[in-house]
């Protein structure tokens, strides 16, 4: 160190009052915040992931619990067989009564359409699972059973909203779908009802089916 | 509960209090060396010192009691004034040729420069304020301000052999520049 230059520069007045403004400029800043933003900001992102997760898992949980309602009945009263096998329509339409008989034929025909083989009806009736009443059409389609599902929903039965659906375009109709327990179940709104597409085809089959069906069953469950 | 455990480390962010303590005793020397590395430019360091007070209460938190709080404020210091002059630079016509002769052989470094006592304090400051940059840089920060060539290494980001070098051409141009101010007053020639 030169001792001369030193003493030269520490010579050097320094403004009287550049301490008195540095003061008050550092009174108006914001406090040393690099670390304590990050990690607010790292906080905040992380408590978004877990609201964002948690709604994820509780909308899928609600949308599970809503499907299991259509495929219930489609696997206690289809599948196990306990339906009641009809071969005559107007057992049918008296199955179903007054207020949904008339879905029946508009349901025959929208899952025929484009088809070389129209699907057999094996039953059209109304039916209870687990104290649960169900106005249920029973189609099949080579082997396979599906079932054309309504129930009246309860004032909080609603599908979760915001979750992937495919919105039937021509209908507005949110139509959710997913595979439980080896079947497709295709489920939708209607009014005070729930409507459900359920069988044992591969998924995107079966949800064609739906979307061709959830605006007739609309037409019918208000 | 982690969240919040997680958002409380540190134990307690620092308080300006704290800060001022700790770094407003080293203002002056701050703004006397920020007045050197801006060519003699008093209010341009006015500012300037204020700025790395500003930056360092800003980032107060990384700084780790105990160590050297006086070279971390240099080494913003010299950053800032490094930024600060190549804005200058963009604005003037020519740039300083000086500034581009890094190219002596370390083993060659200069003795230190023996300054006349005729001349005055501020005429020295002047004279080592003219000292093209980043000589002045180097000169200032070894010969003035004492530190280490790893630590103006540290400030300044060039290798220790490139401060050396420009410690060396700093000291012999402020000899040449001492000189001519001495044959200005008519007080003799230069060393």
């Amino acid at each position: 160190m030169n001792q001369r230059l030193q003493h030269a520069f520490e010579n050097e007045p320094v403004p009287r009052d550049l301490e008195a403004r540095l003061r008050a400029r550092l009174a108006r800043s914001a406090p040393g915040s690099g670390r304590a933003g990050w990690r607010t900001a790292l906080a905040g992102a992380a408590v978004l992931a877990v609201v964002a997760g948690l709604w994820q898992y509780t909308a899928h949980k609600r949308l599970d619990e809503l499907l299991r309602v259509g495929l219930s009945d489609h696997v206690h009263c289809g599948i196990a067989g306990a339906y009641p096998h009809m071969k005559q329509r107007l057992e049918m339409t008296a199955g179903l009564g007054p207020e949904f008989a008339p879905m029946l034929q508009p349901v025959i025909d929208r899952a025929a359409a484009g088809r070389a083989t129209p699907d057999t009806v094996e039953s059209a009736h109304r039916c209870t699972v687990n104290g649960r009443a169900y106005v249920h059409i029973i189609l099949k389609r080579g082997d396979t059973l599906i079932s054309v599902i309504v129930t009246r929903r309860t004032a909080d039965e609603a599908f979760p909203r915001g979750l992937a659906a495919r919105l039937i375009r021509a209908s507005g109709v949110e139509l959710h779908q997913e595979s439980l327990e080896g079947y497709a179940v295709a489920g939708f709104e209607s009014g005070n009802w729930l409507g459900y597409v359920v069988s044992g085809l591969p998924a995107a089959e079966n949800e064609a089916l739906a979307a061709r069906l959830a605006p007739v069953v609309r037409r019918f469950a208000l | 509960m982690f969240l919040l455990a997680f958002l409380r480390s540190p134990a307690s962010p620092p308080t300006r209090e704290e800060f001022e303590r700790t770094a407003l005793p080293h203002l002056p020397e701050i703004y006397r060396t920020a007045v050197g590395l801006l060519g003699g430019n008093r209010t341009e360091a006015e500012d300037l010192s204020q700025d790395v007070f500003l930056e360092a209460w800003k980032s107060f938190h990384r700084f780790e009691p105990g160590t050297n709080i006086r070279a971390w404020l240099h080494k913003i210091l010299v950053r800032r004034a490094s930024r600060f002059r190549q804005r200058l630079s963009r604005l003037l016509p020519f740039g300083n040729k000086n500034e581009a002769r890094d190219d002596i052989p370390a083993e060659e470094i200069a003795v230190e420069v023996e300054v006349p006592d005729y001349l005055s304090d501020r005429q020295v400051v002047q004279a080592v304020a003219n000292v093209p940059p980043p000589f002045r840089e180097a000169l200032i920060l070894a010969d003035v301000r004492g530190f280490s060539y790893q630590e103006i290494a540290g400030m300044t980001g060039a290798p220790i052999g490139t401060v050396m070098s420009r410690l060396s051409r700093g000291r012999k141009l402020l000899r040449e520049g001492l000189a001519a101010v001495a044959g200005e007053r008519g007080l003799g020639g230069g060393k």
